[in-house]
């Protein structure tokens, strides 16, 4: 897997390649925790991720959690790969409302993300 | 199950399990060959006993007695291996080997009605009992528990839809467990849906990455009973909370289904649709005033919400009498709807083209949104064609392998980009130019493991195959870090051959690609693999009937690599329309470099031959008018559109450019399937044909016929 990051204080730009498994999962977490405290919006294009497993899923569901509490925004671009829709579908992850107890305002990371699913 | 279908439900079924078998054979080879390469065996392992396993459950569904027989007898000699109660050997990955094929082969034949080799199906029964023999003392009761005729799935008679709440332990992950594939092994038991409980998940400082903080629900609808469900938890039910209900059972299919006081007064006329909808849409929905009143958590909610559609399509099918997750569609029934997507296509260009005209505001409109439209039909109906190409890069695995050892190589396959995606008809006719490739890589180009050595490389050598996109266009590699090509010894068989004289001096490219010509080959010694110049040539010919094209680059010492260049999909093209005289032609746009004017003073400046002058650089071009013998007078201005083919750049001069346009391409028949230069037709909207040009063969004809000379020297050029 491959992470490049695009800096700039107001908006982060994760790209993530390859594989998004457990066996990256603890680069990801630093690189999630980095930006959160870092940028005030971070965005993540997972354009070319060609796995997800639910360790990464548990992630990004973390990191988003985390944002809505710091009032920072954290979003998938739509153009995520097929794969990674399939496997957040494949991992019941997919919704069609957020968790209501933490954002408020009844979105969902993956709800947005996975639109067009 | 089987007894419930007609022979034609039947057919149609097993045809469909054939397809699944295919996928699963190609998983448990994968994962077999795996065993021999990784390290970590438990994870291939695993994956071949859930390959084994689904085999075996779905054949036994749909009487295909003799695969469960063996699948059931591989199965539990795998299943030891899992539990640690027999090693894995070579002699064992080399007994399951074939059995892949072999798997294959039964499905085919009992599909078609042939008898069944039932002394083969017995011998590798045997030969799997062999293992588990050699343990039965210490493994009695495992084995015992799974001896005799291998069990089959059992079905109910009837579907029963089961509520599975599922809570791993924290360290299923560690474990190597993908929580994914329990639920790609429920989802062959019946139609299911999935929901994950994401509320324990910690914020991001806290979570430990490799624990499971997800729980899930599932609905599943399945004609087996709880023992199947609890199969497919085998694994790890010890460690985890799971809890299976009935929640609806299709015998009592009327129980608790009843109708709402609204819905009867409408069917009774007391009240109208209309305003029982305005009513009930000012009423707030029982999720909605639980979650306000801070009673249960949104997800809870959707998670029953999703039960409860799942019990409402249940209801459905049931009334339906039949389960359709998936269509089979004789592949003649596509390409007819692929040739009328692509006539509509045609069709709302020359509308565009007619409005666009008129300057009608309303009109534009209408056009617009329907070129939207059947553009979104277009790309939907090319993408059922679409494969993926790990569909064939998967079967080259043991391929290598086995070529390989018959060589006495140490070869390692490596595959990337499986997903991209191609066209079916360009997968199909794939297969054979990549086992050519392979074949010669592992043959010629990957060295002996001493040789290898004594260069300093690793003893194993590795060939790479990689699918990726590129535009309209899909890019095949083929990889090898062996002895890379040999530039005099292809030289001098090329003059040994005639094919060039001894003065002759060719660049690398040129003389790599003496080595696609017919009757070429530098293996010093004729094999059974390759070696006999036949293949290579063939390769060449395959590629470019699909309108592909083949390049080789390569480096002494180094490697190889070989890129097919294949379009997309074979049923439509994005081509330019142009006009000689009243005939219509069409150029594949991916040909198209550019298009320049040619006036009577550019011909005058040829001297007779024809040449234009771009930038500095001379290219040839060709006269369709007399190519194709169209009278008439060609205008003042004629144009020439410049194509990049197999040997440069060369020009086509036609009346006019109309523009592009999508191009669905037609065969011209068995009769016209040789005329040279023209690779098919197409109807344009206004119902004329338009031939479209094979850029390559055109350059070569004119070539053989002097008309054009793609290799001018250095002296020609500065007579310009």
């Amino acid at each position: 897997m491959k992470f490049k990051v695009d800096n700039s204080k107001e908006r982060r730009l994760l790209t993530v390649e390859g594989m998004l498994t457990a066996q990256h999962a603890p680069e990801f977490k630093a690189i999630l925790i980095e930006a959160l405290k870092e940028a005030n919006s971070i965005e993540l294009n997972l354009e070319k991720v060609t796995e997800v497993d639910i360790a990464c899923l548990q992630l990004i569901c973390a990191a988003h959690k985390t944002s809505v509490k710091i009032k920072k925004s954290l979003n998938i671009l739509e153009n995520c790969s097929d794969i990674f829709k399939r496997g957040v579908k494949a991992a019941g992850y997919a919704r069609k409302r957020g968790c209501i107890n933490i954002n408020g305002d009844n979105k969902c990371l993956l709800v947005v993300a996975l639109s067009k699913l | 199950m089987i007894e419930d279908l007609n022979m034609e439900e039947l057919n149609i079924a097993r045809e469909a399990f054939k397809e699944e078998a295919r996928e699963r054979v190609a998983e448990l080879e994968s994962a077999l060959l795996e065993l021999e390469t990784s390290k970590d065996k438990k994870d291939a392992v695993e994956r071949i006993f859930r390959a084994l396993h689904t085999i075996k459950g779905s054949g036994a569904m749909f009487g295909f007695d003799a695969v469960t027989k063996i699948t059931h007898e591989a199965e539990t000699v795998y299943d030891m291996v899992r539990k640690n109660k027999i090693e894995i050997t070579k002699e064992l990955v080399d007994i399951t080997l074939p059995v892949v094929d072999q798997i294959m082969a039964i499905i085919e034949e009992t599909i078609a009605g042939s008898p069944i080799d039932n002394v083969l199906v017995d011998k590798i029964v045997s030969s799997f009992k062999r293992f588990t023999s050699k343990t039965v003392d210490t493994t009695s009761s495992t084995v015992s528990s799974t001896e005799g005729n291998a069990p089959a799935l059992e079905t109910q008679g009837k579907e029963v839809t089961y509520r599975i709440r599922f809570r791993p332990s924290h360290d299923i992950l560690i474990k190597d467990i993908d929580p994914k594939l329990l639920f790609e092994d429920l989802s062959h038991l019946g139609r299911f849906k999935v929901f994950a409980h994401t509320d324990c998940i910690p914020e991001i400082d806290n979570i430990e990455p490799e624990k499971c903080y997800t729980h899930w629900d599932i609905i599943l609808t399945t004609p087996y009973g709880m023992n199947a469900i609890n199969d497919v938890f085998i694994f790890v039910e010890d460690k985890s909370e799971l809890k299976i209900d009935v929640i609806f059972d299709s015998d009592s299919i009327n129980e608790g289904i009843y109708k709402k006081v609204g819905e009867i007064l409408v069917e009774r006329g007391d009240i109208k649709e209309e305003d029982l909808q305005k009513v009930l849409s000012k009423k707030k929905l029982i999720g909605e005033m639980l979650i306000e009143n801070g009673l249960v958590d949104s997800s809870r909610v959707e998670s029953a919400l999703i039960e409860q559609e799942h019990l409402k399509d249940a209801l459905i099918s049931r009334q339906k009498m039949e389960i359709a997750a998936s269509v089979r569609v004789p592949l003649e029934k596509l390409d007819r709807l692929v040739n009328l997507v692509g006539e509509m296509v045609t069709l709302q260009a020359r509308l565009s083209q007619t409005v666009s005209l008129r300057n009608d505001p309303e009109l534009m409109l209408i056009s617009e949104e329907g070129g939207r439209l059947t553009e979104e039909l277009r790309e939907n109906t090319m993408n059922i064609r679409m494969l993926p190409i790990r569909t064939i890069f998967s079967k080259f695995r043991r391929f290598v392998r086995d070529l390989s050892v018959e060589l006495g190589k140490d070869v390692s396959l490596v595959t990337e980009g499986g997903e991209t995606e191609l066209d079916k008809t360009v997968i199909e006719k794939l297969n054979d130019p990549l086992v050519h490739l392979i074949r010669n890589s592992i043959d010629h180009g990957i060295e002996l493991p001493d040789i290898r050595e004594a260069a300093g490389k690793s003893r194993q050598g590795i060939i790479r195959l990689s699918a990726m996109h590129t535009g309209p266009e899909v890019l095949i590699k083929i990889e090898d870090d062996g002895a890379g090509l040999d530039i005099d010894a292809i030289h001098s068989k090329a003059v040994k051959n005639g094919l060039i004289s001894e003065n002759d001096t060719l660049n690398e490219k040129e003389l790599y690609s003496l080595i696609f010509m017919s009757g070429f080959s530098t293996a010093m010694n004729v094999t059974n693999v390759s070696g006999r110049g036949v293949g290579l040539d063939v390769v060449k010919k395959v590629i470019e009937s699909l309108r592909g094209s083949i390049e080789m680059d390569s480096k002494r010492g180094a490697g190889t690599v070989i890129t097919l260049k294949l379009p997309l999909t074979l049923m439509i093209i994005d081509g330019l329309l142009v006009k000689v005289g009243e005939e219509d032609f069409v150029i594949p746009l991916s040909a198209v470099e550019e298009c320049i004017e040619l006036t009577k003073k550019d011909i005058e400046k040829g001297h007779g031959k024809h040449l234009v002058n771009i930038r500095g650089e001379l290219v040839p071009y060709i006269r369709l008018r007399n190519e194709f013998r169209i009278s008439g007078d060609f205008p003042e201005i004629e144009q020439v559109v410049i194509s990049r083919g197999n040997n440069g750049r060369v020009g086509f001069v036609v009346d006019n450019v109309v523009g592009e346009q999508q191009t669905v391409i037609k065969s011209l028949g068995d009769f016209y399937k040789d005329i040279k230069g023209i690779s098919g037709a197409t109807i344009l909207g206004n119902g004329k044909v338009a031939l479209i040009m094979d850029v390559n063969d055109l350059a070569k004809i004119a070539e053989e016929d002097k008309m054009i000379n793609l290799n001018l020297n250095p002296l020609e050029r500065n007579k310009l």
